[in-house]
């Protein structure tokens, strides 16, 4: 009778396992020059934009169970990440990369690893330095961002379930 | 009969003290070998910011490994700046918070700083070509800096059950 459950349970519960661990875990990082240049608030609400324009291309994020999500100025190596990532469950990282360079209001690069730590992909979309206000580029950016997400979602670093939106939700 | 009875229970109840079995402990104050899983310096790490570490080395009580090499470990900065902008913090500190195992959170105390250093040379350059003013920009310039991998101490702060619990079959039925 025990075998018999064991036979039939154990397999679904795995397959579960795996169906719930599939997603990506998110890092990001601020650099020195938007340190310099820009501000704290600036940073937080890149992140919390990038995961959602995730989120709302049907990307899985997989949450630190201890930290939720990373986001500092302190600099982690690939591999420290990767494990952060496969403890957490997730099947891949995405490193998002916030800066502020010379001629651009903020620019944003993204990096997928797989757990072994290859490189994937990177992509970087930039706001240039139109406009008059700092907020122009922000959105700016940030449309360049979604069409690359919108892009990237479902392909090699960055599992999707399902699109929000396309399922009536 | 009464002198009977105490007999007995000099006899019976050091035997059943000496009997029941105590749980094993890995003492409050084992020394743990931490590593760093990533880099801090002085100029990016904002007071309360979590810092990530790793054990060193398995913790063992007797042969039994009660903490594996590799757990995750998390501290926080106790020194350092002030909010998230540019400037300078005037040392770096962290606490050693807890260790992550897949049972619980055994508690550490332990906390580590480090001074900002400074490049001499620079000093005394800054101050050959700029006086006063650039030994004390050269000085502002100095930081406080732990690479990923440095090896730190930290203590267990409470004793740690090793986690033998008994075999015990569940009947099929």
């Amino acid at each position: 009778m025990c075998a018999l459950v064991a036979t039939v349970v154990v397999p679904v519960a795995h397959a579960q396992a795996a169906d719930a661990a599939t997603g990506v875990y998110v890092v990001t990082f601020r650099t020195s020059a938007h340190v310099r240049t820009s501000s704290g608030e600036v940073f937080h609400n890149a992140a919390a934009d990038t995961r959602r324009l995730l989120a709302e291309c049907g990307v899985t994020i997989v949450a630190d169970p201890e930290r939720g999500f990373i986001e500092n100025e302190s600099r982690m190596s690939v591999a420290s990440m990767t494990r952060l990532a496969r403890e957490a469950g997730a099947t891949s990282l995405l490193l998002v990369i916030v800066d502020r360079p010379f001629t651009e209001w903020i620019k944003i690069t993204l990096q997928a690893y797989d757990l072994d730590g290859t490189l994937l992909w990177e992509d970087k979309a930039g706001s240039g330095m139109g406009g008059v206000t700092g907020s122009h580029g922000y959105r700016k950016c940030f449309e360049k961002l979604e069409k690359i997400i919108g892009e990237r979602a479902g392909g090699p670093g960055l599992p999707a379930g399902h699109r929000r939106g396309s399922s009536g939700e | 009969m009464n002198a009977r009875a105490v007999r007995l229970l000099l006899l019976v109840v050091p035997v059943l003290t000496s009997g029941a079995a105590q749980p094993q402990m890995l003492p409050a104050g084992t020394e743990v070998k931490l590593s760093f899983a990533q880099s801090l310096s002085s100029n990016h790490a904002v007071e309360g910011e979590r810092v990530e570490l790793r054990v060193a080395e398995d913790v063992r009580c007797g042969e039994t490994v009660v903490i594996r090499a590799g757990s995750r470990v998390l501290g926080t900065v106790t020194v350092g700046k002030k909010k998230e902008k540019y400037g300078f913090a005037p040392g770096l500190a962290i606490t050693l918070d807890y260790i992550v195992t897949p049972e619980r959170r055994i508690p550490l105390t332990g906390r580590q700083e480090w001074t900002r250093k400074g490049d001499t040379g620079s000093d005394i350059a800054s101050a050959t070509f700029f006086g006063v003013g650039g030994y004390l920009m050269s000085r502002g310039r100095r930081v406080a800096r732990v690479e990923e991998g440095t090896i730190v101490t930290a203590f267990t702060a409470e004793n740690v059950p090793l986690v033998v619990a008994p075999c015990k079959p569940v009947p099929c039925k």
